[in-house]
């Protein structure tokens, strides 16, 4: 195994317990979201993760590290995601999100706007959301 | 932020009264409105798929772009593209920063699919985004107060207490003719004709004469 990919698989060691809680957290929250239809919202995406890894992510099982594509589209495909919640999932896997209270206050009114639209809407707003939050800085 | 509006918006609107290029069979408004719009470094695309939606704009540090719904005509596209240029305008000339900062966006809905149960500020903001669309659509942002399309105040050009009065007298006007824009649907109208744009800057231009400012 390469050095990078060694020091990857054991930060991910370090953290994935508490993101898999994090992200359960945020996929059952008040608008609870099936794993079945986050695994298809994923595959939308272009993600492919199916249900039973949904499920040992979530349990920490799994020792394939989340990449940061696959953690934002899992979170924004949550119906229950807010923007603070969003800022604590991206804070434990280690990115920052270089947003001021005002911008994570239109992000919830985007999140909840779009929410509200049908599901071919969502899908292509939500490729959009994705591509622009992925501009993140890494800690 | 890759967005300014307030660039964007007037450079569309200059463009919108000049000859179209290749006349009659020439490309349409839209299409002329959109290359503006890339020139400026935002990216605009058709989508299919879009129901609910007419179209949405998404503003961050990595980049403006537009999404429009292929289903609409070019009248309706152009409506889109204005109507989301007046609500970036407005959300920075409500801001405190000079952009509206790290994260904007903006879903402009197909008629009668908007959310219920929407904000009375929201109605009105709508409404005001609504004169200002037309004003840039006919190419005369004049025709809406400055302060709903100009973010950054003229720096002062002379000291002392005659042009400050000056500049507190035109800012009081400003202002003015901002809080009626936001309050009064007749004074939009009145407001868009090109004899009060033009009675507007012939004041302003004594003003700045008589008070040296």
């Amino acid at each position: 195994m390469a050095d990078r990919d060694e020091v990857q698989v054991a930060r991910w060691s370090a953290i994935r317990d508490r993101v898999g809680s994090c992200l359960r957290e945020m996929r059952v929250g008040e608008m609870p979201t099936s794993q079945a239809r986050l695994s298809g919202d994923l595959e939308d995406l272009g993600y492919h993760v199916t249900q039973s890894m949904i499920s040992r992510y979530e349990q920490g099982l799994l020792e394939q590290p989340l990449t940061l594509e696959r953690l934002v589209g899992w979170a924004l495909c949550c119906a229950s995601l807010s923007a603070p919640a969003f800022r604590e999932l991206l804070a434990l896997a280690g990115y920052l999100l270089p947003w001021s209270v005002d911008d994570l206050s239109r992000f919830d009114r985007t999140l909840s706007q779009y929410r509200a639209l049908p599901l071919p809407d969502q899908i292509v707003l939500r490729r959009k959301l994705l591509w622009h939050v992925l501009g993140l800085e890494s800690r | 932020m890759m967005l300014e509006p307030e660039r964007a918006a007037t450079l569309v609107a200059e463009r919108l009264v000049r000859p179209m290029p290749g006349g009659v069979a020439g490309p349409g408004k839209d299409w002329l409105v959109r290359r503006t719009l890339e020139e400026l470094g935002i990216h605009c695309e058709s989508e299919a798929n879009l129901q609910d939606l007419k179209g949405f704009m998404i503003a961050s540090p990595r980049g403006a772009e537009i999404v429009i719904s292929e289903r609409l005509g070019e009248d309706e596209r152009l409506g889109v593209y204005a109507h989301l240029l007046a609500h970036a305008l407005l959300e920075q000339v409500a801001g405190e920063d000079e952009l509206p900062g790290s994260f904007y966006s903006r879903l402009e809905y197909v008629e009668g699919r908007e959310p219920a149960g929407r904000s009375n500020a929201e109605r009105h903001s709508e409404m005001v985004a609504d004169a200002l669309a037309k004003a840039i659509l006919r190419g005369r942002l004049d025709g809406a107060p400055m302060y709903s399309y100009r973010h950054k105040r003229e720096p002062a050009r002379n000291r002392g207490l005659r042009p400050r009065l000056g500049r507190f007298w035109l800012d009081l006007c400003h202002r003015t003719s901002l809080a009626l824009f936001w309050h009064s649907p007749k004074y939009q109208k009145l407001r868009a004709r090109r004899e009060m744009s033009a009675l507007i800057r012939r004041v302003e231009g004594l003003v700045k004469v008589a008070y040296a400012c």
